[in-house]
């Protein structure tokens, strides 16, 4: 595995039990495919509280145009990696 | 033959239909439909539904121009619209099909009941065939019969029904107009709110007279995003939102730029002056307004042009300003005697006009609390909403009367709390205070914010410096995120059950 997939698959994790905390749902299996229509939690409210648990884990700043511009797990993963660099 | 017997809002569609054909009616899901293709879709549901002796017919709320289709056509026909939601739980469709009587619902794509039972047919308009495609060549309207029935929350659980007749419809329309609105048939119009929700009627029907475009909000993905996204990228000239939807884009104002907006009209809960003066720098060319009214009296009643400084509010709380043409109003005490205009009292407003509604569905005894008879004779609504008139007329809301508690004798507004708190936070949290009646104890206070991280005991000092000490909540809860109800309203109810 390189280090860009290893970095996705940390990114998934970190995802992962953020969605689980703030939904406060422990079967939550993201993939980078996973959008707002297949978890009934992901709502607005609950996106303004994953967006600011994921600005404090993985030390970035989404901007208004980003969080517009994620329509999947996969867009999130891949807008985190490129704030990180 | 004419199109037309009774002036109305109706008129003005149907003749868009023809005016304005080749214009965009709607935006929905990415795609635009012409007057025409939504006249056709009208004309066909309303030919189906011509057929049934029904007077009352069930729409599913989808997001799909035949679901708004369906809605024209039923008022096309002279017939009741009752709105039901696929997300609310089974018992209360049930009840509210049980209530009004409904044998026929309309849907697209959900059904709200799994099976089609023996006594509700479930069409589905995406299904109609082509022979059923003809012209409808008359509005068949009568003044007493209802448009919709609207159905919400009562006190005791049960979904009370709220009609509105054509008269009512009508006398609203009348004075919505009076309001001097500068939109014609280029204005491209939002419509954000759940059609279980009286001010998407307007959100839809108005610009629907106009010849202008209605763009819908997707239910995919995250709404506020899906609002603001449209905004922009459509460059939309009206809309009308809830003051929540601002407060969840409030981080994101330095980055929001709307300067085709030319009204934004706030409603559906108490509007917070600061936010909404935040918000200017991102609809620089807009006019803000207020609109304010109980389902009861049909949408709006009273209006409040939001000037850029200066604005009237009460603990924050935005003025709801003066009634709409043909509404009158004024402000009751518990006696029931009238509160002078300019005092420093509040009283319950009481809204009289042809936009009141006659009664409440099947419920006389119901009818009878809300309903009463004025010093002047005439029927008015109490709203449950406590108010002042200043020297200039406008009507200061004050807050929910039943938010108007009384520990230890004294008298409190759980919103001069809510106020106190917020500016705590800058205005940068949600702040409610809910009442607790524990057996023996009297009221308790609860203040609940919108927000896990923060200093209880710091909040709490700060509240003790600025209120006596009977108002300072008995206890402080934090939660991440408010529900919100239908109605994109804080759901006290439901914060009250958390907590």
């Amino acid at each position: 595995m390189n280090i860009k997939n290893m970095e996705t698959k940390e990114i998934l994790d970190g995802l992962n039990s953020i969605f689980r905390r703030v939904l406060k749902k422990e079967d939550i299996e993201l993939n980078s495919e996973t959008t707002a229509q297949d978890i009934d939690e992901w709502d607005s409210l609950t996106n303004m509280i994953l967006v600011h648990e994921m600005e404090k884990m993985f030390a970035v700043r989404f901007t208004f145009r980003d969080i517009v511009h994620l329509k999947n797990v996969g867009d999130i993963c891949n807008a985190i990696q490129n704030k990180m660099k | 033959m004419t199109k037309q017997k009774n002036k109305g809002m109706l008129e003005y569609i149907w003749n868009a239909f023809d005016v304005y054909s080749e214009h965009n009616a709607f935006f929905i899901e990415g795609k635009y439909y012409t007057y025409r293709q939504l006249s056709l879709k009208v004309y066909g549901i309303a030919t189906l539904i011509s057929g049934y002796q029904d007077k009352i017919i069930g729409i599913v709320a989808e997001n799909k121009v035949e679901t708004y289709a369906s809605i024209l056509a039923v008022l096309l026909c002279g017939k009741t619209y009752v709105i039901l939601h696929p997300d609310y739980p089974k018992e209360r469709n049930e009840n509210i099909t049980r209530q009004a009587g409904i044998k026929i619902i309309l849907h697209c794509s959900e059904r709200v009941f799994p099976e089609t039972t023996s006594y509700i047919e479930s069409i589905c308009t995406n299904d109609l065939q082509k022979e059923y495609i003809h012209n409808i060549t008359e509005v068949n309207e009568n003044e007493n019969d209802y448009a919709y029935i609207i159905f919400t929350s009562g006190s005791t659980g049960e979904p009370k029904g709220v009609p509105i007749s054509r008269q009512n419809l009508n006398a609203f329309y009348t004075a919505y107009n009076h309001l001097g609105w500068e939109i014609d048939e280029t204005d491209r119009m939002l419509q954000m709110f759940e059609l279980t929700f009286d001010v998407s009627i307007v959100s839809f029907l108005y610009p629907l007279t106009l010849g202008a475009c209605v763009y819908t909000v997707s239910h995919e993905g995250i709404k506020y995003l899906n609002i603001i996204e449209i905004m922009e990228r459509y460059k939309l000239t009206f809309a009308a939102i809830s003051p929540s939807l601002l407060q969840l884009l409030l981080p994101y104002f330095t980055e929001i730029y709307l300067p085709n907006l030319k009204y934004l009209i706030v409603t559906a809960e108490a509007s917070n002056a600061k936010l909404l003066s935040e918000f200017r720098r991102c609809a620089p060319n807009a006019t803000f307004i207020n609109l304010y009214g109980p389902t009861e009296s049909t949408i709006y009643c009273t209006a409040y042009t939001i000037p850029p400084t200066g604005c009237k509010h009460h603990n924050g709380m935005i003025a709801i300003g003066k009634p709409f043409y043909g509404i009158k109003v004024c402000l009751m005490n518990e006696e029931g005697k009238p509160v002078p205009f300019n005092a420093e009292q509040a009283g319950e407003l009481w809204v009289s006009g042809k936009q009141v509604m006659k009664g409440y569905w099947k419920a006389p005894e119901k009818s009878e609390i809300a309903l009463v008879k004025g010093l002047d004779g005439n029927i008015y609504y109490k709203t449950g909403d406590l108010c002042r008139i200043d020297e200039e007329g406008d009507i200061i809301y004050c807050g929910r009367k039943d938010y108007q508690v009384k520990v230890q004798g004294f008298r409190i507004e759980l919103s001069e709390i809510e106020y106190v708190v917020k500016k705590y936070f800058n205005d940068q949290h949600n702040a409610v205070v809910i009442p607790k009646y524990p057996e023996g104890r009297g009221c308790e206070l609860h203040l609940v914010i919108e927000d896990t991280e923060f200093n209880k005991k710091a909040l709490h000092e700060y509240i003790c410096s600025k209120l006596p000490i009977y108002m300072v909540p008995k206890y402080i809860h934090g939660i991440a995120n408010f529900p919100l109800n239908t109605s994109n309203k804080i759901d006290r109810r439901k914060i009250h059950e958390l907590i």
